[in-house]
């Protein structure tokens, strides 16, 4: 009887407690992870006013950039992130290559939750590769972004972009919703306690534009094949800059 | 054919014009006479513009995809001249 009555006493005196656990449980469980979110991109700085008959290029590639669309599909365990719009038939190879090098993004992404892992898989100067991502060390903090329905906080992370003129500094900015507790973003950010609905990474932004969920036991198409050379960051880095410093060489 | 040669060599004549290079820096890149000439100006007209316009850290690999990108376009269409 008296530890009936104690229990009774502890229930009422962490009723509050016990009512935002049985709410966080429930949100969790009743949570669909399984779904598809889409992604564009945006240029956050255009100098448009540039007197040159340049433009006319320039506004093409900012056009294209527009049309182009990246999906995320996620289940609880992986995800994969491409680009789901492809350019235009008489977008010539030049002003691909170069509206693929101002969007920063090519080839596909998987994320593997479980073990932890993402790969970006994708082709340089004809060969496939397999990229190890590096772990993202990510500083939260409380500043918040409210973005169509969902509070988004903010996550920053510094990344180095080496290049033939030297080692370059950037911060790269995420804005996740904790309300979505998917740990996956676009081109390959991720590891944060809800998903990335705006990354701000080196000039461009991207923003989710829609998300869709399914039942739990509907199956997406997550597949991703393991063809390719594997391969660190670091490598691939170095790769890339032998092969471009010794282009002379090879055409 | 003609037509490709010359869609290429008003792209990098484009690009090159919005650049601080003078006219005759640039006459004498496009009648270098080599299609890695070309293809080096393109790379180095978009890098640029990737820096000054659109503010962005240009990569290794974008510049090497676009320079691979102008090469291969003006060996297709026959070579620069």
């Amino acid at each position: 009887m008296k530890f009936w009555l104690s229990l009774i006493q502890i229930i009422v005196m962490a009723k509050r407690q016990i009512y935002f656990f049985l709410f966080y449980f429930f949100t969790i469980c009743m949570f669909s992870q399984v779904g598809t979110a889409v992604y564009v991109k945006q240029l956050k700085l255009y100098e448009s006013d540039t007197p040159s008959s340049n433009d006319h290029y320039a506004k093409k590639i900012v056009e294209n950039i527009k049309s182009q669309e990246f999906q995320l599909t996620f289940d609880k365990h992986r995800a994969t992130y491409k680009k789901i719009k492809s350019l235009n038939s008489n977008v010539s190879p030049v002003l691909k290559a170069m509206i693929e090098g101002v969007l920063n993004f090519k080839g596909v992404i998987y994320y593997d939750n479980s073990s932890d892992v993402v790969l970006h898989k994708k082709e340089f100067a004809g060969e496939n590769y397999l990229i190890k991502k590096n772990k993202i060390n990510w500083i939260l903090t409380k500043d918040t972004l409210r973005i169509d329905d969902y509070i988004c906080f903010k996550a920053k992370t510094t990344v180095f972009i080496k290049n033939s003129e030297g080692k370059h500094q950037l911060e790269v900015v995420a804005w996740y919703a904790p309300e979505l507790p998917i740990p996956y973003g676009p081109d390959g950010y991720g590891e944060l306690p809800g998903l990335i609905l705006q990354l701000n990474n080196n000039g461009i932004i991207t923003s989710l534009k829609k998300i869709e969920f399914f039942n739990e036991d509907k199956e997406v198409d997550i597949n991703f094949s393991k063809k390719g050379k594997s391969v660190s960051e670091d490598e691939f880095d170095r790769i890339v800059s032998k092969v471009y410093t010794n282009r002379k060489n090879r055409y | 054919m003609k037509k490709k040669v010359f869609s290429l060599m008003a792209m990098v004549m484009f690009m090159s014009t919005s650049l601080a290079l003078n006219a005759n820096i640039e006459n004498k890149s496009l009648n270098a006479g080599t299609c890695f000439d070309v293809a080096a100006a393109a790379e180095q007209n978009f890098m640029n513009d990737m820096a000054t316009r659109f503010r962005i850290i240009p990569r290794d690999e974008v510049a090497y995809n676009v320079f691979a990108a102008a090469y291969d376009g003006c060996v297709e269409a026959g070579g620069p001249s």
